[in-house]
């Protein structure tokens, strides 16, 4: 093929990446949700797990603390009226429009079948006097009045279980149509506030504007907290987007330093700026075409194109300057390939992180690679400095050292510690920390669970519901606000009978003007509800997904329920084992990339092929051991990184053992410096995350590349 | 004639001036201050009357009450059955039952207020309900209209009657048109009883 025809086929499909991203994906999604990470479905058997984190993990709490109540709920109030302004119209406050007299009133068409459990009970076992008399106690003696009208509700039937619904949450009161707390002589108002995820950029900025207003607002007598999932993900995402900004901007003008350094053209600074920028863009591309909403974390694991690039354009451009460049292209034609078979696996891992870093990595790398040959310089004038120390070290020496790694490798290996909780892999700032840990004191939130309970409709929900209470298994769910029309049924069967056989009685103790009559009401349907405030109430416990609905209920972490239709899920479990399961894919697929680069490098360089392959992986180990010593146990996100290193790692040890004359090994070790500072800079970041893998791959990287030079180069003097 | 009818208008309107109900917006009145500054400890019997709109009967529970400030009190309801209400700064106990304050805000909220009004400051009082006042002779009567939503829900005032000593009346006019007095009588003994739960 002509090298016209090459060059305009490279531009086209590139033309045509970007024409089809701006058509059918703009405007463009990033997640930035670190629970998204995980498909929590994936060991549940087709049931919705992960919409649990969904419905938990998308509120902010936000907390007014004062001794003056007046302060705290005009505070309240105007954190409100700032949330509904068109500044925040990613968040919407949550509606406590609570009204006792509107949802009393709602309520009273269905009276007959809202019964709580204790009247119910008692009316089954037919002790209908004890109810009549505990009315007539509770209506003559206490200060009270009855929270119903008596015509309507004489026995306290609907009133109990109004106040039974009332108790259910214990911690907040509903109080001027906030949530309300008075503890230890201060108020707390708390307002929850719902966070649209779709706009994943004007969340992250208007989370972070809110928390820095509220931060200003402190006064000796007035605290205002604010916690929940969207804060720790908008603040992460903020200080690490600047971080990187600035790290990235360093690292790159440390690319092109280096590049100057080395060739001093500035041309060449020009086709180093191309092809990474040309790279960059295709990876992103792909990954808008090929995946909803790519993770931010792949772009930051996507910083990995720069070490390749430069790589891939430091050699390229070094063959330009020599004769023979034969060698120098061959080099780094076993480097591409060995790097490409290095994050194919990821593509087939089924873990949707690392296919789009599979993505990014092969397509970004294939356009520098290709760009370079079609479109880069020929011929440069100009001579490479050769390093001039001889950079090979005695047998003996090496022997000692070798024998030293295996030492530590092996003393170290069994003290080596696993972490896939990710609570541990994630530690906010301390202000933001404090901040949770008072408002999870107020939530009173103690370790629970989530048992799902699953029907086709909301009826079988309900009698799903119904029947696992029905063995004693006690908690607050769907079924506790509506009754299923079954058990309506039968409650106003039992009301009728409490009627027909107190009724006289309890008109002669209380001396009523009327006496009291049944009369027959509707029965209750969750889809029919009026009231807002029950409306609100009953969504928060129910999901649709697929065929079934879904209902949620918080229970202890140790309940044990035998219904096919019941289960119990632990978020926070399921998330560690979902990522346990996640770190033993990325061992097997460590394992393979092992094995099918050990393949092609016996097909390039036959018997040899083991001692390519050595560096990175000592490298690895040796950083491992090194992470031990420090304490750190190796999570998902070292291993990931450790494909990083392998894929750079080769890249030095064919060039640092391939390599015959000194010229070539300068610009190895500029790329090296340069990935090397690049990564190491990621150290610095506040991000736990992003900082474990900036420790990981300045350890791996710099050991491949010493390792490579000074134990597995060949002697070239003699 | 004329200047007698002249003289007891003006004798009445004189007297009716000093009964004149006006609202009270910071200073705690001086009787009431008073009252307050004089009750430390106190122990009444009070008789408390429910009248029913649904009903013709008046019910009638009594019993003794014992009060301490900065303590708390105990409401011991002796008939028609007995029932011992005790409330201290941050528990209280039904029946011996003891539980945290905490567990029922409003009524804790409201305790609060009360001391703090007792202590002679009137702003959380104020902030909840409208505050008439008014005096005459040695007595004084304070109307409360709940100024908040939540509470105006449930009561639609309450009027409290009281000397320089004691408090003597307390009559709550509920939105369902239930009325409830309490009625208390200062007893000469103090009760043995002691405020703990």
């Amino acid at each position: 093929m002509k090298s016209f025809v090459k060059k305009f086929l490279f531009c086209f499909v590139i033309i045509a990446g970007i024409i089809a991203t701006a058509v059918f994906k703009t405007p463009i999604h990033i997640q930035t949700d670190l629970m998204s990470l995980v498909n929590t479905n994936e060991n549940s058997q087709q049931w919705p797990t992960d919409k649990i984190s969904d419905k938990f993990s998308s509120v902010i709490n936000i907390v007014i603390e004062s001794r003056d109540e007046k302060i705290a709920l005009k505070n309240a109030n105007q954190i409100i009226n700032q949330l509904n302004s068109e500044q925040f119209n990613t968040l919407t406050v949550q509606l406590n429009n609570f009204s006792l007299k509107n949802t009393t009133k709602d309520l009273i068409p269905f009276k007959n079948g809202l019964v709580s459990e204790t009247r119910r009970e008692l009316l089954q076992q037919n002790k209908t006097k004890q109810i009549a008399n505990e009315a007539i106690k509770q209506i003559s003696e206490s200060m009270m009045p009855p929270l119903i009208s008596l015509r309507e509700d004489p026995f306290l039937l609907l009133s109990d279980y109004l106040m039974n619904l009332n108790t259910s949450n214990k911690s907040w009161t509903l109080h001027n149509n906030l949530l309300w707390q008075y503890k230890n002589f201060k108020h707390y108002f708390m307002i929850p506030v719902d966070v649209d995820t779709k706009d994943s950029n004007a969340t992250t900025k208007q989370i972070n504007l809110l928390y820095k207003q509220l931060s200003t607002q402190n006064t000796e007598n007035l605290h205002i907290y604010i916690s929940g999932i969207p804060l720790h993900t908008a603040i992460m995402v903020q200080k690490s987007q600047s971080q990187i900004c600035v790290l990235s901007f360093i690292a790159a003008m440390m690319a092109i330093l280096f590049s100057y350094l080395l060739f001093r053209k500035m041309f060449t600074l020009l086709t180093v700026i191309i092809s990474l920028s040309v790279g960059f863009l295709c990876g992103a591309t792909a990954l808008f075409l090929c995946f909803k909403a790519p993770h931010i974390l792949t772009f930051v694991f996507g910083t990995t194109l720069i070490g390749l690039g430069i790589d891939y354009s430091f050699h390229f451009l070094t063959g330009a300057t020599l004769k023979d460049k034969k060698q120098v292209y061959k080099n780094m034609f076993h480097s591409f390939l060995t790097t490409l078979v290095c994050f194919l696996p990821l593509l087939f891992s089924g873990v949707s992180l690392l296919q789009q870093i599979s993505v990014f990595t092969i397509v970004g790398l294939t356009t520098i690679y290709t760009g370079l040959f079609l479109f880069g310089p020929q011929k440069i004038n100009f001579k490479i400095k050769p390093v001039k120390t001889n950079l090979n070290l005695p047998r003996k020496t090496k022997n000692v050292i070798f024998a030293l790694i295996g030492v530590i490798i092996v003393a170290t290996l069994p003290f080596v510690k696993t972490e896939n909780n990710m609570n541990q892999l994630y530690r906010p700032d301390a202000q933001i920390a404090a901040h949770e840990t008072i408002i999870q004191k107020l939530n009173n939130v103690q370790q629970s669970a989530v048992l799902m309970i699953r029907g086709k409709t909301i009826q079988q929900v309900l009698e799903t519901e119904e029947s696992i209470k029905s063995n004693d298994t006690d908690f607050f769910s769907l079924s506790s606000i509506v009754p299923s029309i079954k058990k309506q049924h039968e409650n106003h069967e039992l009301v009728k009978n409490l009627y027909k056989k107190e009724s006289k009685y309890l008109k002669q103790k209380l001396e009523l003007k009327k006496l009291p009559v049944f009369e027959p009401s509707l029965y209750l349907i969750p889809e029919n509800i009026q009231s807002p405030f029950l409306n609100n109430w009953i969504n928060k416990l129910i999901i649709q997904d697929g065929d079934y609905v879904y209902s949620l209920a918080q229970v202890s972490p140790d309940t044990r329920i035998n219904n096919a239709n019941a289960r119990i899920i632990s978020v926070s479990e399921s998330l560690t084992q979902q990522i346990e399961k996640y770190s033993l894919k990325t061992y097997r697929l460590l394992a393979i990339c092992a094995i099918c680069l050990l393949a092609l490098l016996t097909v390039f360089y036959k018997k040899r092929a083991i001692i390519y392959l050595m560096p990175s992986m000592l490298a690895i180990l040796l950083s491992i051991c090194i992470l031990t010593w420090a304490g750190q146990p190796i999570t998902f996100f070292h291993m990931l990184s450790f494909f990083i290193v392998i894929g750079l790692g080769l890249d030095y040890t064919i060039f640092n053992i391939n390599t015959n004359t000194n010229e070539e090994m300068r610009p190895i070790f500029f790329s090296f410096l340069t990935s090397f500072i690049g990564f190491g800079l990621l150290t610095f970041t506040s991000f736990l995350l992003i900082k474990s893998m900036g420790i990981t791959l300045g350890l791996g990287l710099g050991l491949s590349y010493l390792i490579s030079l000074f134990l597995f180069r060949p002697d070239k003097t003699k | 004639m004329k200047k007698l009818n002249k003289f007891i208008f003006v004798l009445l309107s004189v007297c009716s001036m000093n009964a004149f109900a006006y609202p009270v917006t910071g200073e705690m009145p001086e009787k009431l201050k008073t009252f307050a500054e004089n009750l430390e400890s106190v122990s009444a019997t009070f008789k408390q009357t429910k009248i029913l709109p649904e009903s013709t009967k008046h019910f009638i529970s009594n019993g003794y009450v014992k009060f301490v400030k900065n303590v708390g009190f105990m409401w011991h309801q002796e008939k028609p059955s007995k029932e011992v209400f005790t409330s201290t700064l941050t528990t209280y106990c039904v029946n011996g039952e003891t539980k945290e304050l905490n567990e029922l805000p409003y009524f804790y909220r409201i305790q609060s207020m009360i001391d703090k009004m007792l202590n002679g400051d009137m702003s959380d009082f104020l902030f909840a309900f409208n505050v008439d006042y008014s005096e005459y002779k040695n007595t004084w009567t304070l109307v409360a209209t709940p100024r908040l939503t939540n509470i105006a829900d449930i009561i639609q005032n309450l009027t409290m009657y009281g000397s320089t000593t004691d408090l003597t009346k307390v009559v709550m006019t509920y939105d369902d048109g239930t009325i409830v007095i309490l009625e208390f009588n200062r007893s000469k003994k103090d009760f043995a009883d002691e405020i703990i739960c």
